[in-house]
């Protein structure tokens, strides 16, 4: 619309004339010249007729008549109503509606800002969202069961160091189950790799064995067929398995006709009696249960399978009140059993707890992401505090006619909040794609069933709420500072082509904040990269990506006992050892850089009071060409050979970590250690003589970046072994002996499959994938931070410097060069990126430390990463000052001065 | 067109007449004027107002602030229960006036 008002006071020479009345009045001729002034530009007249043909009407009236009323108290006044008085007295909800309206007007009428400040939040709430449906879904969620928060995992503890082994033993989960009172079950399970032979052949699956009453706590009944009874858990019991769902579709079609149909299970027949629901992969991601069939009376008190044990607590009993009765029924047992329980206690932690490290890491990255949004919404604020300024005269009209300064602040946060509800729209769709980025990532790794990702109800409820206060926030500082000006004020500096809503301190302040911001989180991003690159520089020592590896478990029911499998495994390297490709084959118990076994160990000549007090090493039982197959050299002695039967002298070769522990680093050849199983009494150990020296090996993985573990190795022939890992390397790519080897292994028992075939590299990776994942993340949070940061500073530095053309032209006038007038805005630029560095530096010291978990070999406070971090501010904050500065320099005098 | 006396003696009549209906905003107003009288009408802006300032003084019209959807914000008058009677009044008023007019001048030509 033409501004008619200022014309209409000049030439009606009427500058005193003030009130309600003369505004009112005003109003309605300015509409009037308007409206006359359209229908000229619809006749077809140019802009500058259609004017003139409105003033001419203006002039030629008589407005003597007129005047009467224009001179203050002049005629009779009748007062109409405020015309927003009238709209203050309806509804809230109307006067919302439209200022919805108005505000969705205005956006519409500055694309390029709104498409861009959409575009920003669309960002922020995008990112906000996908990290905050990741910790939804791996840690606020839980289990999908009712009263889940109630399941807790039972485990022992060493009082010494912590660790107690793997699992609980049979005879104290019956002690627990018969002695305490704070739950309203207790249940057990030990997870077996279950093969399943059929007409499409061997199949491997993760299943567990299960007590009757596994189920019951979860409150989750069968789909099809039925459930555990205690009669199907006493030993002898005929054999029955439950089916999960996903096995049901894929062997048996979901047809009911499954049930009572018996498969080969592990080599023996086995009844299916039931199937769970899709999606049900208790305790972790199991397909395949059977009744445990739990017989303490066989088994000596110390020894038998090691079992995971959970319970429901009671309604009446809270988890520290469980905790201190588990703890006294743990003593009771030590001081009952010492030879086996000596020294060690019981702790519960809530069963769908994933640690308190990764959720420390998921929280921190959380926060990070919240300061990514908090960034939007400052460069949001910035560029409408920055178009605020330019509609300062409209405002102070507004506020003028009556709307008072509640009013216009709702308008601004209104324009704020339309922003945000298009840019929460955007978010969405950025969320799913995130989300999608995320799963394809983690899709090799093995999470927990119940961890769901996804925009699932709390997640959007979530995304509302955020998006809410992103608008908010964005039109809350304009709205204050502007609704703050006074009318003649307004119109005064827009007269000067100034601007009262100076592009001053607050714009300057909101930059430095997001340039600490984002300094702190390009630190935790390059920290990242630096973890993730020293991971991958990684100089393990052995070989990784020429050697393929896979599992065998051989089941208990066909090989049972230690010599029966002891046979198979002999036959099994045989056959490996001949596939075409394969240099040296080998079999263990764990793989170098994956992880391994622990045992308590005992060092001749040291004495120990009770078991518990047993250091403990690293263990694995290896065949002879183990040490070969990684193509790692003996440092002393020699390795394992043909001589290291079973009926042969007991040996073993230590590590280097453990000759400097336990050895004292000295002589270590010929020395005797004694190995025992972890929880059995020490005269069960075997006396060794250590044969050989290796180089350490990550025993115990690489994730573990101090010292590495002591650990030392035993002939598979000299021990008792289930489950081995195979070790093939190969000449060419190991890929490429995947089906070979497979063939090999059906040919000794096709029953029993060779599943996880992939790489040592492969596997390794795996072990290390939140690194790069999470490491991934915190990147992508970091480079969006700083393009944020960098478009807010190059828009307020664009604003600054088009509100102070003036100020320019006359440096210019008294003398001062075009470079000097860019080299200020460069100055002011570098300032604002100085302070805000100051302040950034030191969050991100804060930050660092918080993110230590996920840093590898990395200082928190690593001075390259700090240095880089500097250096890339500093020129973003020369680039986004360079289009500004240019402009700057090429102020026209002229226009200038004209202003 | 036609001589000013006569035109604004009768001005308040037409203002009142073209408001008898719907509300209007000023602008409104002078095109219909225009309009009905196939452009032999045209008020200035200065007049036009001063017309709608007066007979709003009087209680005859109320003018407004209307905003409807896809348009600006306008002022808009309408009758009063007062306007309507003096309208009514105002154009018996004046067909008995023309037809005297008429019968006088009439009666001298014949």
């Amino acid at each position: 619309m033409h501004e008619w008002d200022r014309f209409l006071r000049d030439r009606l020479d009427l500058h005193k004339a003030k009130g309600t009345k003369a505004d009112r009045m005003f109003a309605e001729f300015a509409d009037h010249l308007e409206d006359l002034y359209q229908d000229a530009i619809s006749r077809g007249d140019s802009e500058e007729g259609a004017r003139q043909k409105a003033e001419a009407a203006l002039l030629e009236a008589d407005w003597q008549a007129v005047g009467g009323r224009l001179r203050p108290g002049g005629g009779k006044a009748v007062i109409a109503p405020k015309p927003l008085d009238a709209l203050r007295k309806r509804l809230p909800l109307d006067t919302l509606a439209t200022e919805i309206r108005f505000a969705a007007r205005l956006l519409r009428k500055s694309p390029g800002l709104s498409a861009i400040a959409v575009l920003t939040l669309g960002l922020g709430i995008g990112l906000t969202a996908t990290m905050f449906s990741i910790v939804h879904g791996t840690v606020l969620k839980g289990l999908p069961f009712e009263g889940a928060e109630r399941l807790m995992a039972l485990d022992r503890q060493n009082l010494q160091h912590g660790y107690a082994g793997p699992g609980v033993p049979i005879h104290d989960f019956v002690y627990w189950r018969e002695q305490l009172q704070s739950f309203e079950s207790l249940s057990a399970y030990a997870g077996q790799t279950m093969s399943v032979f059929g007409e499409e052949g061997a199949d491997s699956y993760a299943g567990a064995r299960v007590t009757a009453n596994a189920f019951d706590a979860l409150g989750v009944p069968p789909v099809a067929g039925r459930g555990f009874r205690p009669e199907d858990d006493l030993p002898g019991a005929p054999a029955v398995v439950m089916l999960g769902y996903h096995v049901w579709e894929s062997r048996f079609a979901a047809s009911e006709d499954a049930l009572g149909q018996s498969l080969l299970l592990n080599g023996e027949p086995t009844t299916i009696i039931g199937v769970m629901p899709d999606g049900f992969r208790f305790p972790f991601l199991h397909d395949l249960w059977t009744p445990l069939r739990l017989d303490p009376l066989a088994v000596e008190r110390g020894r038998g399978p090691r079992l995971e044990v959970y319970g429901k607590l009671r309604a009446s009993a809270s988890q520290a009140s469980a905790q201190t009765e588990l703890g006294a029924v743990a003593q009771r047992l030590a001081s009952e059993f010492p030879t086996t329980n000596a020294g060690l206690t019981a702790v519960l932690t809530p069963y769908a707890d994933i640690g308190k490290e990764p959720r420390a890491t998921l929280f921190s990255m959380l926060a990070a992401v919240l300061f990514v949004l908090l960034i939007s919404c400052l460069n949001v604020a910035n560029l409408l505090l920055a178009r605020a300024s330019s509609r300062s005269r409209e405002l102070a009209i507004r506020a003028a006619l009556g709307a008072g300064r509640a009013r216009v602040i709702l308008l601004l946060v209104t324009e704020g909040l339309v922003l945000a509800a298009v840019g929460g729209g955007i978010g969405v769709a950025l969320a799913a794609l995130g989300i999608d980025i995320f799963e394809r990532a983690t899709a090799s790794v093995e999470m927990p069933f119940w961890i769901d990702i996804g925009l699932h109800a709390p997640v959007l409820a979530f995304i509302v709420v955020v998006t809410i206060i992103a608008g908010v926030l964005s039109g809350l500082l304009p709205a204050i500072k502007a609704s703050g000006l006074g009318l003649i004020k307004a119109l005064k500096d827009e007269a000067h082509g100034s601007s009262g809503l100076q592009v001053g301190r607050v714009s300057r302040s909101l930059i430095v904040a997001e340039v600490a911001l984002s300094v702190a989180l390009l630190v935790g991003a390059g920290l990242m990269i630096r973890s993730v690159s020293e991971l991958g520089r990684l100089d393990y020592g052995f070989a990784t990506s020429a050697v393929l590896t896979g599992q065998l478990s051989p089941p208990e029911t066909t090989y049972k006992d230690g010599s029966a499998r002891q046979r198979y495994f002999e036959r099994t390297l045989a056959e490996l050892e001949g596939v075409p490709g394969v240099q040296v084959a080998a079999l263990s118990t764990g793989l170098p850089g994956v992880g391994s076994g622990v045992a308590a160990v005992v060092v001749e000549g040291q004495i120990y009071e009770r078991p518990s007090d047993l250091p403990l090493s690293n263990r694995d039982a290896v065949s002879a060409g183990f040490f070969e197959a990684f193509a790692v050299g003996v440092l002393e002695g020699r390795s394992f050979d043909s001589r290291d039967r079973a009926e042969a002298t007991p040996v073993a070769i230590v590590n280097e970590s453990f000759a400097q522990r336990f050895l004292g680093g000295d002589e270590v050849i010929g020395r005797r250690i004694r190995d025992v199983r972890m929880g059995e009494p020490v005269e069960s150990g075997v006396w060794r003589s250590i044969v050989g020296l290796v180089p350490d090996l990550y025993m115990s993985g690489v994730e573990d970046d101090d010292d590495q573990p002591a650990g030392f190795y035993v002939p598979l022939d000299q021990t008792e072994v289930r489950v081995v890992y195979v070790a093939l390397l190969a000449a060419g790519d190991p890929l490429g002996l995947a089906q070979g080897a497979r063939e090999a292994v059906a040919r000794v028992d096709p029953t029993v499959p060779l599943i996880s075939i992939q790489t040592v590299k492969g596997a390794i990776d795996q072990t290390t994938w939140y690194f790069r994942v999470f490491g991934g993340l915190f990147v992508v949070f970091g480079f969006a931070a700083l393009f944020l940061a960098a478009v807010g500073l190059y828009g307020v530095l664009s604003t600054s410097v088009g509100n102070r053309t003036r100020e320019m032209g006359i440096r210019m006038t008294l003398g001062a060069r075009a470079e000097n007038v860019r080299a200020l805005v460069v100055r002011q630029a570098l300032a604002q990126v100085a302070v805000g560095l100051g302040f950034g530096l030191i969050l991100a010291l804060l930050i660092s430390r918080g993110l230590s978990v996920l840093m590898y070999r990395v200082d928190s406070w690593d001075p390259i990463t700090f240095g880089v971090v500097v250096l890339t501010l500093l020129a973003t904050g020369l680039l986004a000052a360079y289009v500004p500065a240019r402009r700057a320099g090429k102020v026209d005098l002229m226009v200038t001065l004209r202003h | 067109m036609f001589n000013s006396e006569l035109r604004r003696g009768s001005l308040e009549l037409l203002v009142l007449s073209v408001l008898d209906g719907s509300p209007r905003h000023g602008y409104e107003i002078g095109k219909l004027l225009s309009y009905r009288s196939d452009g032999k009408l045209e008020f200035s802006v200065s007049t036009l107002y001063s017309i709608l300032y007066r007979i709003e003084d009087r209680g005859w019209i109320r003018g407004r602030w209307i905003e409807r959807s896809g348009e600006r914000r306008r002022r808009r008058y309408a009758l009063t229960s007062e306007g309507q009677q003096a309208l009514a009044e105002c154009r018996a008023e004046w067909r008995a006036f023309a037809s005297v007019v008429n019968q006088v001048i009439g009666y001298a030509n014949a």
